[in-house]
Formats: C-alpha cells, structure tokens, sequence
C-alpha cells in the first residue's frame, strides 16, 4: 500500500484538511469574518430549508424521465469540462499549487504517488458532493445507498474524464489544440443551431398554444432536445452517462442492476488506469516541446536585442486621471492577454440572448425577452466571466494599498474594466438586437443606460463579497463547492427582491399618476426615474461600503493562505 | 524626514511590534536589523500604508499617515521581500503604470536609464511572470527608483540578485541618499548593512533593543566579546544576549526592553 500512496502523503491531507478547519475558526475574532459568518450562516440555513422541503413536499419524478434527463444532465456536465478547457490558455494539468510544486515535487515521491494524491482530493469532494445531492434526490432514489454510491461514481468519472482531457489537450501541439477546439465548438454550436431552427418551425405554426412566450419557448426547446436524444445519435451520445443513471436509479436489487454497477466500475477503472498512462505521456510531450522551446529561442535571442533597442524611445504613459486610468489601463492589458477566452464566454450567451429576434413577436416583447436575458446572464454569469477587479488582485492588494491613490479612485479604476467590458457585450446584443428587428433605437438606447447602471451594482456587490470573504481563484474544493452554492442563493434571493421591488414601483407609479389625472406616459416617466434613483443610492451605498472595507482590509491576516 | 511614534501592531493575540519609535533624517540609511518575526516587514508595510495599524504615528516629510496618506504615500517607495507584480504586464508595462500613477515628469529618459542601469532592456517586452526571481526584483528596485522618491523602503532588497547588481543597487542607494533621500533597508546581510547604513535599528520580538549610528552600535555591544573583532556582526550578536542588555543599560541607562512605556496588547487597538 505505501508503494501505491505513501503514508506521508495521506498525512499531509490529513493535517492540510486540519489545518483549514483551524484557519477557518479561528478567523472569527474579527467582526468582518463573524459578519461574513452570520450572513454565510442564514444563507446556508435558507438552502437547508429549501432542500428540506423540496425533499419532504416534492413529489417523485417518473423514473424514466429521471433516468434520461439525469443522462442528459450528465452528459452537459462533461461537455462543460471539455469546454472550460479548451477556452483556457494552455496550463498545467492537475493544477499543483506553488507549495506541492516546491515541496512535493521536490521530494522523493514517485509521479504516480502525486497524481494519486492530486486524485485522492478530488475524490474526496466528488464524496461530499455525492452526498449533498444524494440527500436532494432523496424522493427521487429508490434505493438510498446504491443511488450515493452511483452519484459518487458518476462524479469522479466525470473529474477522470477532465483530467484525462486536461493531459490530452495541453499535451498537444498549438496546431492541434486549434483542430480540438474548432470540434468542440461544432459539437456545441450544430445541436443547438438544430434545436433552434425546430424550435422557430414550432413557435412560428399558427397553432400555439395560448401561454406567455418565455413559457412557450422554454417548453418547445425542452420538447426538441428530448427528440433529438431519442433519435438513434441522441442515444449513442448519452449511452455512457445512461449507465450511471441506470445504476443511480435502480428500483430492486436484480443482476441488471449487478452488471450496470459491474459496467460503472469498469468505465471509472478505465479512466482511471488512463489518467496515469496520459500523465506520463504528458511529461513526455513536455519534455520534448521544451527541448523545441529552447532551441527557437536561442534562434531568436538575437533579433530580440536589436528589436529591444530600436523601440527605446517609445514610451506612452497611460492616462492618470487621479489614479484611475492608470489602474483601468492596467486590468484592460489583461483583459487583452484573455481575449480569445473572453468571446468565448461572452459570444455563447450573446448568440442566447439574441434568441428572442427569431420569434414573431412585437418589437417591445422582443427588446424585453433581449434585456431580460441580458440581465439574467449578467446577474448570474457574467461576473464570473470578468475577473478583472480585486478578485484577481488578491495577491497584488499589497501594491494596491501603497499606491498614492485615494481609496474611491482606486476602486472605481478596478471596476472599470469589467463594466466596460460588460457595457460593450450588452450594447453589442442590443445593437444586433435593434438592426435585426424593429426594436425603436430610443429604448434601446434607454435600455442600454439601465444595463450601465446595473453592470455598476452587480460588480460593486461582486467586488464587495469577494473582499469580505476573500478566495484563491481556480481554487478547488469543498469549500469552493459551499460557497458557490451560497453566493447562488444570496444572488436567488436578491434578484427576487430587486425583481419585487420594481414591480411595486411600477404598480406605484401608475397609481401616483391616475391619482394626479395625468397621461400613462409620465408613469413611465416616474416608474424610470425611481429606477435610476434607486440603482443610484444603491450603488452609493455598495460603492462606500467598498472603500471603507478595502481601507481596512489586511493583506497580512485577511488573505487566504497558499494551499 | 521620517518620524516612527509609538507604533504598534497586534495580530490576534500576538503582539508583533510594541511601542516603536525612531526617526530617520534626510540623507540617511537606516539598517533595521533583527531575527525572523522580530517586526522588520510588519513596520515597513504598516508604514507604507499597506495594513493598518492599531496605535501610533508615520511621518514623511511632514506628512502624516492618517491625516495625508497620499501624500506620504506619493514620497514613499516601498519593495517587497518578495515583489508582487501583474503577471500580465510586461516590464515596461510595469514602469508605464508607474511613471503614470507618480505622475513622473520624463518617464521616457527614466524608464531608459533604470533599464540599462539594472540591466533588463533585453526583457522590455517580457511578461513579469516569465521573469526569474532576481529579473523580478530587479524591476521592483526599477519601479521604486522610478517615482523619485524621497524615502526608500526596502525590504531584504538584495535577495535574488546577482554580484553585478548588488553593487549596482548598494551604489544607488548610496547616490539616492547622497541626494537627500532617507532610506531604511531591512536585510540579515550584516556586511552589507555595515558598508552603506548610517544609522543601526535592531528590533527584538517586536521592541527596539538599540537604535542609533553605527560606530554607537558598535561600541556599545562590541564589548560584550573581547574577543571578538569590533564588528557589526559582532555587536548584532552581542545586543541579542543578556550581556548586551546590561551592557545597554550601563550606557544608556535603560535596557532595550525597558526604552519604551510598553503597552499591554488590550491598550492597542484592533482594527
């Protein structure tokens, strides 16, 4: 067993698991963590209670449907991973921290005991995960345990099968990562551009049925997908995630059930076996590109020199502006190094925001369907999509806070390049939005300050949270796990209030107006003014709350330890 | 120029420095000396403006930390032991922000003439990421010398370099100082801070053991092992022990412990 995985090595897990617990309490002495707790704390407990009822209230799912739409979720789940590689730069696999770099790979360990410790974490989480959604699907499973046991199996599958990708896709020549991701955009983009052009066939026939379009639609795409996985490709594409579903949702204990569970261990072995043998054929591919790497730069070291000396006297210092531009000016580079990443994850859900277009519908259902696909994806998202404020500062807040810069300044500069980036994908989709339809240019305009207005909340708030809770980006990880399941319900919970609050505005305005005998215009009038007030003083209040906690904030005790 | 009063700073329970007090004048360098832990990093990045502080005053310039931060902060350079940079700028990117956010009158000339002095043209255009750790802190001495400033804040400056540049950078400390900059290197290189320091500032669990010239030093604690050549080496050592305690008492008429009205950590203030 110790050739396998050395005793050392499950030690270190064990104190590093140890070690978190420790940090995490004790770092309820200061009050911005008790406050980060307590709200953590409520959220969690908002979550629980969802789960418990949707547990005890929820009605079982027919197990058929369960077993093919857990097939089709599983199935998105791993194209997903393939996706998220490919749009990422070139990187290492297995994602080794700088202190495994240093200290274990360093030290007489055999590759093979590193990777099983990288797989030993992961398989760790895919347990808590199993659990988590083996609790949730409690109405669904008819046998408890074996369906734990399958979701587990199912997880680490699916993590095999993205570190298996991971070693093939960044073991491969630049030449050949184009040809892979050109395929995996083709595997995404045909089925969809089929389900679409189904779906318009539908919702354009005379014969609809009398439901409120986003219904219609969300109904009519689902009733596509399902008849495209029934068709003989549908069922090829799924037949391996069908496996795990079967198993995860056996009725009786039979030998059909035996053998799909004999079948899921075969296939988790296989990938396993795989993820050793595409590990050191990785290394070997390093080994030689480096070899290559070396060689051109010798070629090249020369014409480097002389390049370096004509361009001396070319230097253009980046506009101040109190600070701001300089800062702004900084994480737009950025953003430029990650531009191929960046249309990537902005040209998908543009092209799903665009949707609306397709539907015969008047110009103002179609500008709302645009917006309010903006502003879903904007919400949820796209933040995600823009690190390029304090989230990606964490270790460079030390430079931050000596720069001689008043602390406003500086926070609005790092919020500059992800609402001006957010600004721009939302004018372009309603710029298509508006040249591609009817849509009057006037709201589309006014509907494009809103969305300024509302990129500003959604990247304070973001910037707000993240400096009150601080992560490691591409940190994995139960505790990653937890908190985008909180922050998830905070934002549920936001929307549905912001969502509220404006339609009691409206209802409002309108009342305000009948009561004073004027026309319906000046309700729409006084209905936008109360919105730009309110996202005002919002952002305001969001805004100083940023500053006053990053003036505060300690980089020596508030930033989360290198794992 | 700068003036340090009465600075502490607590983490959780541990008091890392206690009751600080000194003042640096123009044209001087300070060497700030101690073992690990002792609170060389922690004053330097509370006086940089970096983490905040629970009791105390920093003064440059006239300029106090709390009521003008920027414009101690404007005067300030600070580097890292361990140099942060943007991994996505390249090194002249680097001096473009900078010449920027300082407001540097010619960054053209500047930025060519630390590039040549420190030896990084042929790396212009290269990410900081791809840079190896002296190249690294090669740029981090070049940002901080960009901005002109009036004192220097360096943090184990020498790590990483290479021969060639550790003398390129000991001259230039020198020169800035020769130009009325005040400059306070923290560094366990005992010979180094013996060549170009002034003035001596040993830290002890987070109190000042001794603070004056560097002769001072010397033959205050230097008499602590006969023995021993009159070094700063061997003062260094002296002032840690018991000996070097009394020795201090005896010249000064309190020991380095006792300098200061020492606060307990519940006087001090959590932020």
């Amino acid at each position: 067993m110790d050739r396998v995985f050395p005793k050392t090595l499950n030690h270190l897990l064990w104190i590093r698991f140890k070690g978190k617990l420790q940090r995490w309490l004790g770092g309820f002495h200061s009050p911005r963590r008790r406050l980060v707790a307590s709200i953590g704390t409520l959220l969690g407990l908002i979550w629980i209670s969802q789960a418990v009822i949707s547990i005890l209230f929820r009605k079982a799912a027919e197990h058929d449907s369960m077993v093919q739409w857990s097939s089709i979720a599983l199935t998105l789940y791993l194209f997903w991973q393939v996706l998220k590689t490919v749009t990422r730069k070139p990187f290492e696999p297995h994602e080794w921290t700088d202190a495994e770099k240093e200290l274990l790979h360093t030290a007489p360990i055999h590759r093979s005991q590193l990777v099983t410790y990288r797989l030993t974490g992961i398989a760790v989480g895919a347990f808590v995960k199993a659990l988590f959604l083996s609790i949730i699907l409690l109405p669904d499973l008819p046998i408890w345990l074996v369906g734990f046991v399958g979701l587990f199996f199912v997880l680490i599958f699916v993590e095999l099968f993205r570190v298996c990708f991971e070693l093939i896709f960044n073991g491969l020549s630049p030449g050949l990562r184009w040809v892979c991701r050109g395929s995996v955009f083709m595997m995404l983009l045909v089925p969809l551009a089929i389900i679409w052009f189904r779906t318009l066939m539908v919702m354009n026939a005379p014969s609809t049925q009398d439901l409120p379009m986003s219904i219609l639609l969300f109904r009519t795409v689902l009733m596509e997908l399902n008849t495209i996985v029934s068709s003989g490709l549908g069922v090829a594409v799924l037949s391996v995630m069908a496996i795990f579903s079967e198993a995860i949702f056996i009725k009786a204990f039979s030998l059909v059930g035996l053998a799909n569970f004999v079948k899921i261990l075969l296939a988790t072995g296989a990938c396993l076996a795989l993820v050793y043998r595409l590990d050191a054929w990785f290394l070997a591919r390093c080994k030689i590109t480096e070899g290559l790497g070396v060689k051109q730069s010798a070629l090249s070291s020369n014409s480097k020199i002389i390049r370096s000396t004509a361009s001396r006297m070319r230097v253009r210092v980046p506009l101040r502006m109190k600070g701001m531009g300089a800062i702004a000016w900084r994480q737009l580079v950025s953003a430029y190094h990650y531009r191929m990443t960046l249309s990537i994850s902005l040209g998908i859900p543009a092209i799903l925001c665009l949707c609306p277009l397709f539907l015969d519908a008047n110009p103002e259902a179609t500008l709302v369907g645009v917006v309010g696909g903006l502003l879903f994806y904007s919400f949820l998202l796209l933040p995600s999509a823009l690190v390029l404020d304090f989230r990606r500062d964490l270790d460079r807040l030390d430079v931050l806070k000596s720069l001689p810069v008043a602390t406003i300044w500086l926070a609005m500069g790092q919020l500059t390049a992800p609402v001006v980036l957010a600004t721009g994908f939302q004018a372009g989709v309603l710029f298509v939005a508006t040249i591609f339809s009817s849509i009057i240019w006037s709201q589309a305009i006014f509907a494009g300050v809103i969305l300024v207005g509302f990129n500003l909340l959604i990247f304070t708030a973001e910037n707000l949270i993240f400096l009150l809770s601080p992560y490691r980006r591409n940190q994995e990880g139960l505790d990653v796990f937890i908190r985008t399941v909180l922050t998830f319900t905070g934002k549920g919970i936001v929307f549905g209030l912001a969502v509220s609050v404006l339609l009691v505005w409206a209802t409002l305005s309108v009342l305000i107006v009948g009561m004073l005998g004027l026309t319906a215009g000046w309700a729409v009038g006084l209905f936008c003014i109360g919105l730009f007030f309110m996202i005002g003083v919002v952002e305001a209040l969001l805004l100083l709350g940023l500053v006053r906690l990053f003036d505060r904030f300690d980089p020596s005790e508030d930033c989360p330890a290198l794992s | 120029m700068i003036e340090v009063s009465n600075f502490s700073k607590a983490y959780g329970d541990t008091l890392a420095v206690n009751d600080l007090t000194f003042t640096v004048q123009s044209g001087e360098i300070l060497g700030l000396i101690g073992r690990n832990g002792a609170g060389k990093t922690t004053t330097m990045r509370a006086m940089s403006g970096i983490i905040p502080y629970g009791a105390g005053e920093f003064k440059v310039d006239g300029f106090s930390l709390k009521d003008a931060p920027l414009a101690l902060k404007q005067r300030t350079a600070y580097v890292a032991d361990d140099p942060r940079l943007f991994s996505d700028l390249t090194v002249e990117q680097h001096l473009k922000f900078q010449a920027s956010i300082y407001s540097v009158e010619t960054p053209a000339e500047e930025i060519c003439k630390l590039l040549t002095i420190f030896e990084l043209e042929t790396k212009r255009h290269c990410a900081a990421s791809t840079l190896s750790r002296g190249m690294r802190q090669k740029l981090a001495i070049c940002c901080a010398y960009l901005q002109s400033p009036k004192v220097l804040l360096l943090d184990e400056p020498m790590t990483g370099l290479d021969p060639h540049a550790i003398r390129v950078l000991k001259n230039t400390i020198e020169d800035r100082a020769a130009q009325g900059c005040a400059v306070i290197i923290s560094s366990h290189l005992l010979a180094m801070v013996e060549d170009i320091c002034t003035q001596i500032l040993i830290l002890d669990c987070g109190k000042r053991r001794f603070w004056g010239s560097n002769e001072e030093f010397r033959q205050t604690f230097a008499k602590a092992e006969a023995t021993k050549p009159n070094t700063l080496e061997a003062a260094f050592f002296s002032s840690l022990t018991e000996l070097g305690d009394e020795l201090n008492i005896a010249i000064h008429g309190k020991s380095g412990a006792e300098e200061s009205n020492s606060p307990s950590i519940d006087t001090i203030p959590q932020q």
